[in-house]
């Protein structure tokens, strides 16, 4: 987090002699950086003494002993024992080393760095060594007036190796600029003694360590002047499908002066309302809720989790290993999670529950399987929990439109353009991929929209349908029209192998289909008679595998196998808990299938609102769709194929278009038998 | 084939301004404005087609001697073809730099037992006259220090040719068989009737090799060959009965000095050189390129003989040089 500065362990100045070479100067505080000591010489009697480069004027130690090299006689330092070659000493340039403190490290493991050659000077260079960073700014000043033509210098941070060192950066740069316009003026650097340039180390370590400010003055003209800024980093984009959770109470902190927007939308985050809708509730510009939304994420007083919905699935993270073993993990998961009124489960057992969830498996069927129910499992905060500890993850579905090739088709009255064909028959393939025969009696009929969009697809082998008879023996959704061998579907009667075993959602959504073309015909026609088909093993993998359509589902009375209990259960718990209030089933078109026979409550739905307020809604085969009767929506938005990428997922989408995943779903089956090609879902 | 060669010495004796003359082809004046080297510089020079020199030009501050000598000690002289050692004529340090060089011989003889070891005493012009007594003094002391490796020492300075002299000797260790290009090179200079073929590499314009075997001979030296140590190029020597044409003894480093030098001025106003014809009192010579990487000098000294025939002599004998050029450097 932002507000803890990491504490300057050491700071040197550096320079380059010309006859010794990179060498430091003087640092604060004094011997923590320590410098190789030369092998003292033994053959060759020396000339006048060149003084050790190590050594920063000392008053204290006594004139050194004559030789190429000197030793330095040093308390706490390896005495020198043996004259060999390639035995060197390393210590303090002096004979203090202040604080007791150890050295941190040796000046030639990043010499090389600290004066650099003229590729890295005037940047920016930060060097670690073991335990330590080094952040300098070198600097290369060229000058006629210089040995050897031209300046060299470093002014140097020494932190932690694991330090934060972001808010620093500008600090190192500016002191770089400032001396570097000293030297130049004045040669102020090059010039004056190293008794300066210690007093200004001395002063930026203990001022920017204790005040994390200070003004240095350096000549009567110059001073440095510093201040440091806690950095926090810029937050991620915040998009609309987003869900903001607030970490702290930010309801209490609002005051007077605060932005209005922020101040309306605060009160809308509440872990469950993702960002556009925020916007409608709050009643804000979206544009503006997003600003408001980045902001608090700027801050670090909201993070973001992902809309809950029970097509969602999730999967554990590596972080699981040891988070599950953190004692605020175990302890709080219970309360958190459990619904009033139940005992709390113990964690093995939540951790089970967890386990149990991967990608592939929706929330609802985790539900199911594990009757999560009976234990009073709020399973929204359930997985919210698991997401904002880390360890859980949400599994995105990207849908991909991949463009292919089209088998011919033996006999396609039905072309793209929207003409109604004046023949009778048409061959009308379901959204499953079936070829039906239909006549089409009422062109305004629902059945019309499917024509349009139905094309030229070519479908997996499936089961005909008979459209004699009351029953619609409906093939299962080949999964987003794949392309098929071409097989004749000239006959509609014949029986294909069905790829896969549909859902309850797809079943019921195929009926209604069939219902519909049927509806011209008879009427009568139940929606419980179109269940009959052969099962088949799934040969796809790139579909969906179970698309649950959970609350959504309408209550089906009728005989839809094993999964009618449970949905209500599920739909009664999930309305009590989703604090998405239901939609009013009039100004919108229903996201799922209505049949039209049964009398529907219109479902509380733990997904995505489309707010009475919002812009309109695609018109939908141009039926208002103001009742409850009314027919599926039928037409996918057009829009919604150039995001069929891989890009973007089923949330955006969803928020985007304002449609509930089983809405979505549909569309992209539709998409997928409309067009040349299929959509798969890559899930991520 | 890659050849590494060391470039060594005390800090500020020369190395770096060496290498901006002889290969970056700038002019002397220019290199007072270079800076000082910061540890290893490493070049990449492609001599001859294939011969490939690795130049390391290493700094000569303590800090970083006291680093090649001991943490570097393996990088650095492993694998050395050629050391250079250049001592400045007018150090007040003598002591420090025989010791250092003393280390770095070890150093090389321990990790590069079959290197070349060329010891050049620089900046010779600063060097109050007689300059050959003080190079020979120099030079003893060198040897000296040195025990008993093979060293060739040389007095050199960035102002006069006798820096190409010293690295001419340098390279032509380098070039595996000179003696080949030797024997053709006599071979044209016959079918010439020349006095004198010599082969310059193009870009250095370094000797590579020439025809003649005479005692002012670019390479060997004018005592044997066994001690290996050159006669410097400050003594003078005076025309021996093998050189009827009293040819200048320095000359080839002078021409190496002068072309390069007119090159520098040819790119200066955009303008490349291709080659040279002279046609003088008392001789001819022309001065072409012979293969993509060698320039060829014909020096003709019988007056009959037109510098067009020399042109098409040498056209029909690049194709000969260009396959020799091939096999003199290859492994």
């Amino acid at each position: 987090m932002g507000t803890f500065l990491p504490r300057i362990q050491s700071v040197f100045y550096a320079g380059f002699d010309v006859t010794a070479g990179p060498k430091i100067i003087c640092q604060v505080p004094e011997g923590l950086i320590t410098v190789p000591q030369p092998v003292p010489s033994s053959t060759f009697p020396s000339l006048p003494p060149t003084p050790s480069s190590e050594s920063a004027p000392s008053p204290s130690l006594p004139p050194l002993p004559a030789s190429r090299n000197s030793n330095l006689s040093l308390p706490a330092v390896v005495p020198l024992t043996d004259i060999r070659p390639n035995y060197r000493n390393f210590s303090s340039p002096q004979g203090k080393i202040s604080n007791n403190q150890a050295p941190l490290f040796n000046f030639e493991e990043v010499s090389k760095l600290v004066i650099p050659g003229p590729a890295l000077c005037g940047r920016l260079v930060i060097c670690s060594t073991k335990r330590h960073r080094v952040m300098g700014f070198p600097s290369l000043l060229r000058g006629e007036k210089y040995p050897r033509n031209f300046f060299r210098f470093n002014l140097c941070f020494v932190f932690e190796r694991t330090a934060d060192l972001s808010c620093y950066e500008p600090i190192v740069r500016k002191i770089s600029r400032v001396l570097a316009s000293c030297e130049e003026e004045s040669g102020f650097l090059s010039v004056s003694d190293h008794v300066a340039i210690h007093a200004i180390l001395e002063q930026l370590y203990e001022d920017l360590n204790s005040y994390s400010e200070t003004s240095i003055p350096i000549d009567q003209f110059n001073s440095i002047e510093l201040k440091i800024f806690p950095f926090y980093p810029n937050p991620p984009a915040v998009k609309d499908w987003m869900v903001p959770v607030a970490l702290i109470n930010l309801v209490r902190r609002i005051e007077d002066n605060w932005d209005l927007t922020m101040a309306k939308v605060c009160r809308y985050i509440d872990g469950v309302n993702h960002v556009s809708r925020i916007a409608h509730l709050a009643d804000c510009d979206i544009k503006l809720t997003r600003e408001a939304i980045s902001h608090l994420l700027y801050y670090q007083v909201i993070m973001t989790i992902d809309i809950f919905q029970y097509s969602n699935m999730y999967t554990l993270r590596k972080s699981i290993q040891w988070l599950a073993d953190e004692a605020h993990v175990k302890e709080e998961c219970g309360p958190y999670s459990t619904k009033p009124g139940f005992p709390l489960p113990d964690w093995p057992k939540l951790l089970h529950l967890y386990s149990r969830m991967k990608p592939g498996r929706t929330v609802l069927e985790w539900m199911e399987e594990y009757n999560v129910q009976e234990l009073g499992v709020d399973v929204r905060r359930f997985t919210s929990f698991g997401v904002i500890k880390g360890f859980l993850r949400r599994v995105h579905r990207y849908p991909i439109f991949l463009p292919g090739p089209s088998k011919t088709i033996t006999q396609s009255p039905t072309s793209d353009d929207n003409t109604i064909s004046t023949t009778n028959l048409k061959r009308v393939r379901s959204f499953t991929g079936m070829s039906l025969e239909l006549p089409i009696q009422s062109p305004e009929s629902p059945p019309l929209g499917q024509h349009l969009l139905r094309g030229r697809a070519t479908h997996t082998a499936i089961p005909a349908i008979s459209l004699s008879s009351d029953q619609a023996t409906s093939a299962p959704a080949t999964p987003r029209g794949r392309i098929n061998p071409t097989t004749s579907n000239a006959d509609a009667n014949e029986p294909y192998s069905r790829p896969r075993r549909p859902s309850a959602a797809e079943r019921i959504l195929e009926s209604v289909r069939n219902r519909d073309q049927n509806l011209t015909r008879s009427p009568a026609s139940s929606r419980t008679s179109r269940i009959n088909y052969s099962s088949e093993p799934s040969s796809v993998s790139t579909v969906v595998p179970g698309i649950v359509d959970t609350a959504n589902t309408p209550k089906e009375k009728s005989n839809t196998p094993m999964q009618n209990p449970r949905m209500e259960l599920g739909l009664a718990a999930s309305r009590r808990q989703s604090l998405i209030p239901p939609m009013p089933a009039t100004n919108v078109p229903p996201n799922s299938p209505n049949i039209p026979r049964l009398a529907l409550n219109p479902p509380p739905r733990p997904r995505i609102e489309r707010s009475p307020s919002a812009p309109t809604t695609r018109v939908y085969n141009g039926i208002a769709a103001k009742s409850v009767l009314a027919p599926v929506p039928l037409e996918y938005p057009t829009d919604l194929m150039e995001l069929l990428d891989g890009e973007h997922h089923a949330d955006e989408l969803a928020v985007k278009f304002e449609a509930g995943w089983p809405l979505l779903e549909d569309w992209l089956r539709r998409i997928g038998e409309g067009h040349n090609g299929r959509v798969l879902i890559i899930y991520r | 084939m890659k050849k590494k060669v060391l470039l060594m010495g005390a800090s500020g004796s020369g190395k770096t301004s060496m290498r901006s003359l002889i290969f970056s082809n700038n002019p002397a004046s220019s290199t007072a404005r270079l800076g000082a080297t910061i540890d290893v510089e490493q070049n990449h020079v492609r001599f001859l087609g294939d011969l490939i020199l690795n130049l390391w030009d290493c700094g000569g501050q303590d800090a970083f001697m006291d680093s090649y000598l001991t943490t570097q000690r393996s990088t650095i002289f492993q694998h050395v073809g050629v050391m250079i050692y250049v001592f400045d004529a007018e150090t007040g340090q003598m002591n420090k730099d025989l010791e250092y060089y003393r280390d770095c011989l070890d150093g090389l003889t321990h990790y590069s037992p079959e290197a070349a070891v060329f010891l050049l005493v620089h900046k010779m012009d600063l060097v109050q006259e007689p300059k050959t007594t003080m190079f020979e003094k120099k030079r003893e002391v060198l040897q000296k220090a040195t025990g008993d490796v093979t060293i060739t020492v040389f007095g050199t300075s960035i102002y006069d040719e006798s820096l190409y002299r010293a690295w001419s000797s340098i390279v032509h260790t380098l070039i595996p068989n000179a003696a080949v290009l030797n024997k053709h090179l006599n071979i044209v200079a016959a079918a010439c009737s020349a006095t004198e073929v010599i082969l310059f590499e193009r870009t250095t314009f370094l000797v590579i090799a020439t025809s003649t075997s005479s005692t002012s001979s670019p390479f060997s030296s004018s005592t044997s060959s066994s001690t290996s140590i050159s006669s410097p190029t400050y003594t003078s020597s005076s025309p021996s009965a093998s050189d009827p044409h009293q040819m200048h003894p320095k000359r080839y480093e002078r021409t190496s000095e002068l072309i390069k030098a007119f090159k520098w001025s040819c790119s200066r106003v955009r303008e490349e050189f291709h080659s040279l014809e002279m046609d003088m009192y008392d001789f001819t010579a022309v001065l072409d390129e012979m293969t993509r990487n060698t320039y060829v000098m014909v020096v003709v000294h019988d007056p009959t003989i037109e510098t067009a025939a020399i042109k098409l002599n040498i056209r029909m004998a690049r194709k000969k040089f260009e396959e020799l050029q091939g096999d003199s450097i290859g492994a």
